[in-house]
């Protein structure tokens, strides 16, 4: 198996573990938006709803936190990636089915976001940085230098995910401005 | 020569250890710009979105006459007659049980039935199993309401998203209709039924016309004033102009 630089190693598993508990943590927060939101995908009958509503932040919360735990982050991050593939897959299933004007209930009631192949993008993103924390790291030592470029290069990451988010969620609003001025 | 040049290392990755540190600094600090100008952009796109409640250009039109319909009331199996001239104006709600901003919106809904009752019955609508909207009806108090499940309706009427509402008049016309996501949604039905107006929409483009063409500012203007008000509101209710909504699958382009 291929070794990665800790430097690198710890940026993608930092950058996941807040991405991740964030977004967990925005779900938990307003659980009945979120039920909404899982409803509204139509793939689960309603009795489902509420045990997967309550089950999917948990154990994104639970995954990111392992993910900063040397022992378990290889299983963390499969935990996640297993996760995320059924995410994208909900996605994926509703954009075929032309439902692009529901909610993506990615982040809760914090910030909404239509269905989009943009989503699946970001997920792609998401895809690699566990990927990245899936690697082992090598054993070069980290000095203070490498520390200092890991938080750094990890709080990057997760404003540029944040602003990318927005970029998402922004979008809808200028094609209807384009639909309105035309 | 090895001490110089051993001292000019040192030097070196002095410099690259200190500009390391700056790049990083700096490069955190434009994603963080970045992200704030993109939230600005954001919030900039919730101003300048049209304010009434959003109409669908589908379906019979404002100003035409409502389709006849007779179908049973849910509660009770009477007779519910839609369209035609009636002693009172009729609000057709459109609803489902598994649409959250349905039931945030219920409450502003029965305030509307009460205070409104002088000259306007609320009816609200909706399609599915009836056992299931039985249940709806007794966990969110709707007894009072006229209910009605027809698939038939829906279509008709085009209801693609929900909450949708349906202006209808005395006369039997269609005055206003779209999708409502928030109570401003709402008053603006009752608003374009007693103005005359269908939707906000129209009314700030007959305005730009009368000004004589586009003039941007006019219309900016216009906002301002009507978000200053509800943007109080907005917050009290926490109400979201994208908040999920359950499409109605089985009606719309599905």
């Amino acid at each position: 198996m291929p070794q990665i630089d800790p430097v690198v190693g710890w940026m993608a598993a930092g950058a996941a573990a807040a991405i991740f508990a964030a977004s967990g943590g925005l779900k938990f927060y307003d659980l009945e938006t979120f039920r909404g939101a899982v409803l509204n995908y139509r793939l689960l009958p309603e009795p489902l709803a509420t045990p997967f509503a309550w089950t999917a932040p948990v154990i994104e919360c639970a995954a990111a936190l392992g993910l900063l735990l040397t022992p378990i982050r290889g299983s963390a991050a499969l935990a996640l990636i297993a996760m995320l593939t059924v995410f994208s897959g909900a996605i994926a299933i509703n954009l075929a089915r032309g439902r692009t004007d529901i909610d993506c209930g990615c982040f809760g009631p914090a910030l909404r976001q239509r269905l989009s192949w943009w989503l699946l993008l970001r997920n792609a993103a998401l895809f690699v940085l566990l990927a990245i924390a899936l690697l082992p790291m090598g054993p070069r030592t980290m000095g203070l230098l490498d520390l200092a470029t890991a938080i750094m290069a990890a709080a990057t990451v997760i404003v540029l995910y944040t602003a990318a988010n927005y970029l998402i969620a922004n979008a809808p609003g200028l094609r209807a401005l384009g639909a309105l001025n035309a | 020569m090895p001490r110089g040049f051993a001292r000019w290392v040192r030097l070196m990755l002095e410099a690259l250890v200190i500009s390391q540190v700056l790049l990083w600094v700096l490069v955190l600090a434009m994603a963080l710009m970045m992200l704030a100008l993109l939230r600005q952009v954001g919030v900039l796109h919730e101003r300048i979105a049209p304010m009434g409640a959003l109409t669908l250009d589908r379906g019979p039109k404002e100003g035409e006459a409502a389709p006849l319909f007779e179908v049973k009331d849910l509660r009770n199996g009477a007779p519910l007659r839609l369209g035609g001239a009636r002693a009172r104006s009729t609000l057709l709600f459109f609803l489902s049980p598994t649409c959250p901003v349905c039931k945030k919106l219920l409450p502003i809904v029965k305030s509307i039935r009460q205070s409104e009752s002088s000259w306007l019955e609320v009816i609200l609508a909706s399609d599915g199993e009836p056992a299931e909207h039985e249940r709806f009806i007794r966990m969110q108090h709707l007894e009072e309401f006229p209910y009605l499940l027809s698939a038939d309706v829906g279509m008709t009427y085009r209801i693609g998203k929900l909450p949708y509402g349906v202006m209808i008049d005395d006369e039997g016309v269609i005055r206003a209709k779209g999708l409502i996501n928030t109570r401003e949604h709402l008053e603006s039905l009752i608003e374009a039924k007693q103005m005359g107006v269908p939707s906000i929409q129209q009314y700030l483009q007959s305005r730009q016309a009368e000004a004589g063409g586009s003039h941007p500012h006019d219309r900016e203007d216009g906002h301002e004033h009507e978000r200053e008000d509800a943007q109080g509101e907005d917050q009290a209710n926490g109400h979201d102009p994208l908040a999920p909504r359950a499409a109605a699958g089985k009606r719309g382009r599905e």
